[in-house]
């Protein structure tokens, strides 16, 4: 999908098939990325329905600067972001640890789809400004700057978020293993 | 903190199943429709107040218990990476991954040795089971031309009955998952097809009691594994097929108590509320 793709230009024109098999598209990609970003299955299906709605709705705006991908990345980062400031006092009841249940037992097969299950398990037991770094860092591959102008925390924040999650993902992982 | 994490820290991001729940192929369509139609709706209106959407995708919640169809599918063959030990990396950088080559299989499949399914009601269903979501995966092709159901692989075998299951065989499929559960008793493959075979039974074979051993048997073989969700929602599933509410409470309230916070929870709790007295 790139951003030539004739669905594109059909999708914004009104086409409604040509904007399903683009949703279609994206929607896998962004489902993943919301559930990194946000804790437990059924909030981040919730947003991440948001987030494509967000997508859809700014589909005219996408001036081909860049993949459509990578701008649909950004552009569902952004609705997260916005959806768990809204949602911040629903989202500090679930913060006692509602999902723990979720985390597999260290016998999980560690498959693709499982391994990455539980590595959102690991992620769900740090905190939010920790993970959110992380995921943007080391999964979008955006720059410090880049994050730090996103966030609107300084540098040095966003370095030691860095820091400080990733030990704590690494302690998580040894412990899980143990 | 630019030095590269493992991967299974942080896998890829990409657009195949997981960290997010695997979905039906259904359920996907469901939300492609209701994501389509929130968006024309109202393009000035906050997407957060879109409740067609927001209801289609609840509504598509009663279909869930299928996601286990498309769970299995992913697992299955990629339990060839388990048993070998060899989970490939996901690295951020890696390229995208090629859909698999299908392979014409030439065997015919021995006549299915299936229990003769007891007689009971069928499960009610708002809808026929989804069809599986076809993830290609690379590297991963069961490579079974000739299979030997006493001698292939658990993951050949896994791979092999999700293929009798996309043709409609489920009696095929079914003998292959418990051969899988009969040779690798306790692995996670025969949690796995113990799974699939019990969902199949439940909804394909009309065989609630058989479907309610399998699960049971699964969950007491990884109590706390990354399946015991769709093996604590199937044994109430079978349950209400069976017709005995009380069993049926009991088991939606030990699923909730495992996992609040599933996908399924709504639909748990309203089940709870139709059977209270």
């Amino acid at each position: 999908m790139t951003a030539a793709d004739p669905r594109l230009a059909a999708a914004v024109a009104g086409d409604r098939r040509a904007l399903e098999e683009l949703v279609a598209e994206i929607l896998p990609r962004v489902r993943n990325l919301v559930r990194y970003l946000v804790r437990g299955d059924a909030e981040a299906e919730d947003i991440a329905q948001e987030a494509m709605v967000a997508i859809v709705r700014g589909l005219p705006s996408h001036r081909g600067e860049g993949t459509l991908q990578s701008w649909s990345d950004r552009v569902a980062t952004r609705a997260t972001f916005g959806c768990l400031r809204r949602v911040r006092r629903a989202r500090a009841q679930l913060d006692g640890g509602a999902d723990l249940e979720a985390v597999p037992h260290p016998d999980a097969p560690p498959d693709e789809y499982i391994a990455s299950r539980r590595a959102v398990a690991l992620l769900d037991r740090i905190p939010d400004d920790q993970r959110h770094a992380l995921v943007l860092h080391h999964v979008l591959g955006m720059s410090v700057p880049d994050i730090s102008a996103d966030l609107g925390v300084p540098l040095e924040t966003v370095r030691s978020r860095l820091r400080i999650g990733i030990g704590k993902l690494r302690a998580l992982h040894g412990g899980e293993r143990c | 903190m630019d030095e590269p994490l493992p991967s299974e820290l942080l896998p890829r991001l990409d657009g195949l199943p997981g960290p997010a729940r695997a979905l039906t192929s259904a359920r996907s369509a469901a939300m492609v429709r209701s994501i389509v139609d929130a968006a024309l709706a109202d393009p000035d209106a906050p997407a957060r107040a879109e409740a067609p959407a927001r209801m289609g995708w609840r509504r598509a919640l009663r279909f869930a218990a299928a996601i286990l169809f498309c769970f299995s599918g992913a697992v299955a063959p990629a339990l060839v990476r388990h048993v070998k030990h060899t989970v490939a990396p996901r690295s951020p950088v890696a390229p995208p991954r090629q859909p698999e080559p299908r392979r014409e299989r030439k065997h015919d499949l021995a006549p299915p040795a299936v229990e003769p399914p007891r007689t009971v009601a069928p499960v009610p269903r708002p809808m026929p089971p989804a069809p599986i979501v076809s993830v290609p995966r690379p590297n991963v092709s069961p490579a079974v031309e000739e299979l030997d159901v006493e001698k292939a692989p658990p993951e050949d075998l896994l791979a092999l009955a999700n293929e009798r299951r996309r043709v409609r065989d489920w009696g095929g499929a079914d003998r292959l998952y418990r051969a899988t559960s009969r040779r690798f008793p306790d692995s996670d493959a025969a949690v796995v097809a113990g799974v699939a075979s019990a969902t199949l039974h439940l909804e394909q074979l009309r065989d609630a009691a058989g479907a309610l051993r399998d699960y049971r048997q699964a969950l007491a073989t990884r109590p706390t594994g990354p399946l015991a969700e769709e093996a604590r929602w199937g044994i109430a599933e079978a349950e209400r097929a069976l017709g005995d509410s009380a069993a049926e409470a009991l088991a939606l309230r030990d699923f909730l108590a495992k996992h609040p916070g599933s996908a399924l929870a709504p639909a748990a709790r309203r089940r709870q509320a139709e059977l209270a007295p």
